[in-house]
């Protein structure tokens, strides 16, 4: 079940924003860092003060063209920015520059699973532009003016459009994550959705089932997160749906999303505002990208997604699904590889990811796996010493979460051997000496041993915890099953 | 702005076309309606009141009549010619590395500003 009603059937195109991961603008040797004072990383050129003109970014080009690589889409050998005409107070040319004919990436595509059933999403573009700056609107209203910060304006965007194959809330949120994945695996964009670096938004339409003729669609805007673009998506299905089936018509809008009423509403008709008349830009000459100059690129590329997972499956002899965890992102697939690269076993290391280290990571947003204090070697570490039985699971992961939650410094850098040491958590697997322990722990408990003898299967499991207890917890448990199974047999 | 108002009218005349199908093959007969120019300088930002609308629409007509000549030249076969430099000596975009080159100049940029308030531009209330 996809959530759509019988009888009908939906179509979504997506459009990403994704913002590159440059030092510098587009057009402009600005600063991009977010969050920074307004207007301070704007000059002249974003600004748009007379006389300036753009001068395009190698390393935004370099991104499309990885991007380009990383889907199997066309790279253009020649792309033509374009002026996209409109008038807000946060665009300062009163144009934006974008590419329209001519995008510098054509075709490509994007595989998704949904429901187990592998599905690939036709790309028709993807193309170069600039963001616009920001508008504020709060605390300003009974002044009647509006703060404008320019900081934004001139940021390079890739805009990767979709055709539109969607035919759920779900297939939309699938694609949306494998690109989200994608430009975060090469690299190319942060990903981070809350600031607004990779921004979606979806062109939805219903009709008939069976029915050739589109319906008129419906564009949904300001959607932060995959939930609300799942239940962006889901809300203006019902709501086309339920408006055709009262006899009315859906007319082409754009609509924003309200995450806390959960629906669309109403944003601009595309009537009369949206003419852009779009013209090339006369300021810049053709870019022209060289076949050699994208072998070049192609030989710096990493290893993609994919890729990696096959090869987790076939180098560690992993399981699908363990090396499908692994390779959620670049950053977590990397720390995996240098843990075992520190003698981590791998299987031993994929599960400690998927399990305890992830446990820690979903407790913090704050934490990702970029600034986990948890150093490789330290895991591996970890994992040798409970491989040799030398601490018990509990106390691997004492070990670990000591390590991960440490405030400071040299908490963060102590040998795994010394904090072993130093917190008293070497498991003891010698025979001789546990068995010492039982021998005592059975003289002390008679009547425990008597009752386990007349067939109290539970009197047993009270000598392990008194074993256990006698040797403060450090006993091998394994061990002293077998040996106190040995002893009462 | 005269190439934004251009533009408008033909995106406005061939809805489907491409620009450069625009240029080539439109305007066999080409008429503004004084709602063009209503619309248009909607688009514009421009005000112009009834009163002007007329000079304005034989205004833009005559631009657009010489565009019709332009038209009449046959130009099956030649490459649209965007960046007339381009025509001149063999030139492609060059491109900047990747660095930041400029430093923070909110004061001398904010120098003219008639009206802000803690490094924002102030303009007024924007409706949406």
């Amino acid at each position: 079940m996809n959530g759509v009603p019988a009888g009908w059937e939906v179509v979504i195109g997506l459009e990403t924003h994704a913002q590159l991961s440059t030092a510098s603008k587009i057009f402009s040797g600005s600063k991009t860092t977010y969050g920074a004072a307004p207007n301070t990383q704007a000059n002249a050129v974003d600004m748009a003060l007379p006389g300036t003109l753009p001068v395009l970014n190698r390393g935004a080009v370099e991104a499309a063209i990885q991007f380009g690589l990383a889907i199997g889409a066309t790279i253009a050998p020649r792309s033509v920015f374009a002026r996209k005409n409109y008038f807000y107070p946060d665009l300062p040319k009163g144009y934006q520059i974008s590419q329209f004919e001519l995008p510098v990436v054509v075709g490509g595509t994007i595989p998704i699973v949904v429901d187990g059933v592998e599905k690939p999403v036709q790309l028709t573009r993807a193309h170069l532009e600039e963001d616009a700056g920001k508008s504020l609107h709060e605390g300003l209203d009974s002044m009647g003016v509006s703060g404008i910060d320019l900081n934004r304006a001139g940021t390079p965007l890739l805009e990767i459009v979709t055709e539109p194959v969607m035919r759920s809330a779900q297939e939309a949120v699938a694609y949306a994550k494998a690109l989200h994945g994608i430009v975060t695996w090469i690299g190319i964009c942060d990903g981070n959705m809350q600031e607004g670096s990779f921004r979606c938004d979806a062109n939805v339409s219903v009709r008939r089932a069976g029915d050739p003729k589109l319906g008129t669609r419906c564009e949904i805007k300001n959607v932060n997160s995959f939930r609300f673009l799942e239940r962006a998506i889901e809300f203006e299905i019902r709501r086309q749906i339920e408006l055709i089936e009262d006899g009315g018509r859906v007319v082409q809008e754009t609509r924003l999303y309200d995450a806390d009423r959960d629906e669309t509403r109403s944003m601009r008709s595309k009537e009369d505002s949206m003419d852009y008349r779009y013209f090339p830009d006369p300021d810049l000459l053709p870019l022209v990208i060289s076949a050699a100059q994208i072998e070049a690129i192609k030989a710096t590329m990493p290893e993609l997604q994919k890729a990696t997972e096959t090869r987790f499956m076939h180098e560690y002899k992993l399981s699908e699904y363990d090396a499908h965890v692994l390779t959620q992102s670049k950053a977590l697939a990397n720390y995996f590889e240098a843990c075992v690269n520190e003698g981590g076993q791998p299987k031993r290391v994929a599960n400690w990811i998927a399990g305890p280290l992830s446990a820690l990571l979903n407790g913090d947003d704050e934490l990702s796996i970029k600034n986990i204090h948890v150093a490789p070697a330290q895991l591996a570490q970890i994992l040798i010493a409970r491989e040799k039985e030398l601490i018990s699971q509990k106390g691997a992961l004492e070990l670990f979460e000591v390590i991960f939650l440490a405030e400071d410094e040299s908490a963060r850098n102590s040998s795994v051997e010394a904090l072993i040491k130093e917190r008293g958590l070497e498991q003891i697997s010698d025979s001789a000496a546990i068995e010492k322990i039982i021998d005592e722990v059975l003289a002390a408990n008679q009547k425990s041993v008597g009752e386990f003898k007349s067939g109290k299967e539970k009197a047993f499991q009270s000598l392990v915890g008194q074993v256990m207890k006698a040797s403060t917890g450090k006993a091998n448990p394994a061990q002293v099953n077998a040996l106190l199974t040995a002893k009462l047999s | 702005m005269l190439l934004a108002c251009l533009f408008a009218v033909f995106n406005r005349f061939s809805r489907e076309a491409t620009f450069f199908t625009t240029i080539r093959k439109e305007f066999r007969f080409m008429h503004l309606s004084l709602d063009d120019i209503q619309r248009l300088s909607r688009l514009a930002r421009i005000n112009v009141a009834p009163a002007e609308s007329p000079q304005i629409q034989n205004e833009l007509n005559a631009v657009f009549n010489l565009v019709e000549q332009l038209k009449a030249v046959d130009t099956n076969g030649i490459e649209p010619l965007c960046h007339p430099i381009a025509a001149i000596e063999e030139m492609t975009l060059r491109l900047r590395l990747d660095v930041v080159t400029e430093s923070d100049q909110r004061e001398a940029n904010m120098g003219n500003a008639p009206q802000q308030e803690n490094g924002l531009f102030f303009v007024p209330k924007v409706l949406e």
